[in-house]
Formats: C-alpha cells, sequence, structure tokens
C-alpha cells in the first residue's frame, strides 16, 4: 500500500453505495485519478461539503498494486468554486469543463498541461472574466494539448497562408484554404484571428479586446465539430447544456 | 470461501450483492440466514419482492409510488391543491410528511438534472410538471443541496417564474444539534448567506 499526496482539481463526485462517494480527479502527477471517499454520505463525514466539483484541494490516497481506485484519506479544501456556480448557467459550464478533463487527461500519466489550463479557467472565471470567452478558450486549449488542433495560419495542402477565411475539412478535422476546398464548412478572418491571438495570449490578455459573441459561437462551433470528429460523440454536458438553456 | 458453494446458494449471493450496498461478505451472510429460515419466511420474503414489481407503479399525475392511480395523496380532499412541493424521487415525500410542516400536493421528477451523466430535462417528470399548474400559486422546490439539485432548481424555478408563480426553495442551514466549530465552511457559508432576520 503506498501513500500520495498531491492537489487536485475534482472533475466529478457521484455517489457509491450507501455511504460512499466515487471522486474523479485530475493532479499534475498523475493525471487522472478516481478514489472512494469512505462514508462521504454520512452525516458527520470529514468530508463534509470539500467533495465539491471544480474545487481545488490537496489531498491524500492510499494505492494497492495494480488497483486503479484508490481510496482517499484527507481532502482539505483549497480553493472552492462555488461561487462560479451560483446559477444556471455557471453549474453547466462547470460540469462542461470538467468533463473534458475526464475525456482528455489520461489516467496515471502526468498532465500538468492540461492541469494548468484547468486551474487557470478556474480562476479567470472566479475573477470574473467573460464566461463565453473563457469557455472558448478552454475548449482550443484542450484540443490543442491533445494535438488534434488545426493550425490556423497555412493550409496543410498548398502550404499558402490562408486568405480571410479557412474551410474546415470535417474528415479530417483540418483547415484548408479555399482553394483547395472551394465549398464547406467555413470561418471568417476574425475566428482565425482569434485562434492565432490564443495561442500565444492568456484569458486576462484576451479580454483586453474580446471577440465578438458572433465569432465566439463560430468558435464554439468549430471546436465542436473537431471535438466530436476525434471523441466519435459528443460531451453529454454539452447537450444537457444546450437542452437546459434552451427555455 | 474454501468449499465450493452450491449452485443455488451462489445464485442467490450473485443476486444479493447486486443490491444496492450489499457487498459480498454482507451477500454471503445474508444468503446462509434465508437458507437457515423456514420455507414459509423465504415465501414471504420472495412474495412481498413480487409484488412490489406487481402491484406497485408510479402515479400518472404526481409520479409517486402507488397502487391506484391517482395515488391517495392526489386524491386527498383534505390536501391544499394550490401549494405543490417538488422532489427528486418518491422516497422523498415521506421525511418531508413526517415533518407535518406541508399540507399541499406533490411532484416527483424522478431524478435531478446531471450533466456529465447526461441527464437533462427532457429525462425527468419536467413537461408533465408544467402540464399540471392549475390553481397551483406556490412551488417548493425541494431538490438535494447537491449541485445536481441546485441545478435543477434553478432551472424549474425559471421556467415556473415564466408562468407567474411564487417558487421557493428549501434553506441551506446547519443541521440541528451541530457545533459551529465543527461545521465545514461549505455548510457554514450557506447558513450565513441564507441567514433569518429575527
Ligand atoms: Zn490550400
Ligand atoms: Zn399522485
Amino acid at each position: 500500500m503506498r501513500r500520495v499526496h498531491t492537489t487536485a482539481l475534482l472533475l466529478d463526485v457521484r455517489d457509491l453505495q450507501e455511504k460512499d462517494r466515487i471522486v474523479t480527479f485530475l493532479t499534475v502527477e498523475h493525471g487522472q485519478k478516481r478514489g472512494v471517499a469512505r462514508s462521504a454520505r454520512t452525516k458527520f463525514s470529514r468530508y463534509a461539503g470539500q467533495l465539491q466539483p471544480l474545487a481545488k484541494v490537496q489531498l491524500s490516497w492510499f494505492e494497492k498494486e495494480g488497483r486503479d481506485l484508490v481510496r482517499l484519506g484527507e481532502v482539505e479544501l483549497e480553493r472552492p468554486a462555488m461561487a462560479i456556480m451560483e446559477d444556471l448557467e455557471g453549474i453547466l459550464l462547470s460540469s462542461y469543463l470538467a468533463e473534458h478533463m475526464v475525456h482528455f487527461a489520461q489516467e496515471n500519466e502526468p498532465s500538468p498541461k492540461l492541469f494548468r489550463l484547468l486551474d487557470s479557467t478556474i480562476e479567470a472565471l472566479l475573477a470574473g472574466v467573460d464566461r463565453h470567452l473563457a469557455a472558448r478558450y478552454y475548449e482550443i486549449w484542450v484540443l490543442r494539448l491533445a494535438g488534434i488542433f488545426p493550425p490556423p495560419s497555412i493550409c496543410p495542402l498548398c502550404a499558402q497562408p490562408f486568405p480571410d477565411r479557412a474551410v474546415l475539412m470535417a474528415a479530417e478535422g483540418a483547415l484548408v484554404c479555399p482553394s483547395c476546398m472551394p465549398g464547406g464548412w467555413t470561418i471568417g478572418a476574425a475566428e482565425l484571428e482569434l485562434l492565432r491571438h490564443s495561442a500565444r495570449q492568456n484569458l486576462a490578455q484576451l479580454s483586453t479586446r474580446p471577440p465578438t459573441a458572433a465569432v465566439l459561437n463560430r468558435i464554439e462551433e468549430l471546436c465542436g465539430r473537431i471535438r466530436r470528429h476525434f471523441l466519435q460523440t459528443e460531451l453529454r454536458s454539452y447537450q444537457v447544456m444546450r437542452d437546459t438553456l434552451a427555455i | 470461501m474454501g468449499v465450493a458453494m452450491s449452485d443455488p446458494l451462489a445464485r442467490l449471493v450473485g443476486e444479493l450483492s447486486r443490491l444496492p450496498s450489499i457487498g459480498p461478505k454482507t451477500a454471503n451472510r445474508l444468503a446462509h440466514h434465508l437458507l437457515r429460515v423456514s420455507r414459509q419466511e423465504a415465501a414471504t420474503l420472495s412474495k412481498a419482492i413480487l409484488d412490489v414489481k406487481d402491484l406497485l407503479f408510479h402515479c400518472k399525475t404526481c409520479f409517486s409510488i402507488t397502487d391506484r392511480d391517482p395515488c391517495l395523496i392526489c386524491t386527498d380532499p383534505q390536501r391544499h391543491r394550490n401549494r405543490l412541493c417538488v422532489v427528486e424521487e418518491p422516497f422523498n415525500i415521506q421525511p418531508i410528511e413526517r415533518t407535518g410542516e406541508h399540507h399541499g400536493l406533490y411532484h416527483v421528477l424522478l431524478g435531478a438534472l446531471s450533466p456529465q451523466r447526461g441527464i437533462g430535462p427532457q429525462d425527468l417528470t419536467v413537461d408533465a410538471l408544467m402540464q399540471r399548474l392549475e390553481g397551483i400559486e406556490e412551488v417548493i422546490l425541494a431538490t438535494n443541496p447537491n449541485v445536481e439539485g441546485e441545478a435543477t432548481a434553478l432551472y424549474l424555478a425559471r421556467l415556473l417564474k415564466q408562468r407567474g408563480l411564487s417558487v421557493s426553495r428549501l434553506a441551506f442551514g446547519m443541521p440541528v444539534g451541530a457545533d459551529i466549530e465543527f461545521t465545514d465552511e461549505v455548510t457554514l457559508g450557506r447558513s450565513l448567506a441564507g441567514r433569518q432576520p429575527l
């Protein structure tokens, strides 16, 4: 039995049988992990209130050789994220951010970049950055870190720089120039510019000259198409978010 | 488990261990207990299990568990028909009934919004709720004080307020008998936010 102590971001908490909870969390050194919080559902549990989605915590766990599911020890709240979840949109967005990591972070593999992305996005949301911009920045970066984000400057087919727009080649998840592919789903100059800026600037810098909602909507659509093509499915939380906010 | 279990016993252990909160050890203990009881006692238990499957169903109005449709609560002439308490599960009704504080009707959602599990409004009895609002003046949202319950309450509040209804939510607070010293910061923070004037 090995005891590990580290910082973690909580991704998902669900009930396990009558007394326990099962917690999915992201760490720098060990990537995504799942652990059982024993008796977390009981009245005077030591975990009471600590196991909140997207909370940053100090935690320890015990693991047995060859077993994926670990047993959680102490959990100490370092930064609650409840302030993001005070309205419906905030709760839905939080689930959406967390579910990305459940799909894209590997188990038991160091994930410092994904950890930093989620950590800084939560930090920015807590500081009040525009949610639409934060969500799109996060989507772009998750895909970029997964190595599946198409380069936004040069057409991979003819090696020419993009003119004022680019076409998404759905089957490849690639952006190509309109000469190489005359018809199809297109993004314009403002979207290409945001994609290029997002590679160099952080959320706070991007917020100083925020893109329009129309540009962000287009980026959401682009990321959704690339993500669905890669995962061969849609994130559940994305579908629920669409259905729930359609009132 | 040194000696191999005979087939029917292994089957019973297998079935019991599929029940929530029953691990293999408990299942084994229960199975050996049932092996010892009289045939009559075992038959009573198995009939009780079949009866809940054969005789009980969801009330088509409020979705609680009932043996008649509409259920006893929905047809009770003593209850206030202008006040509706919305809960996640049928088993949430009894604890609220025991408080004696709610004399109105109920509506069971059969779950809560859960984005990461893919449970959206169409997976709950939200449409049925919206169709039974005639005569209702106040809706009390008694969903659980967790993220799913909170999302569900916020969603329903938005829908119901569009219909001009008065909507309230169960207060979050300290458990009766608790100590401030031993209360976690989230619960205490919620209790402060929901403080009452004296
Ligand atoms: Zn080209
Ligand atoms: Zn009923």
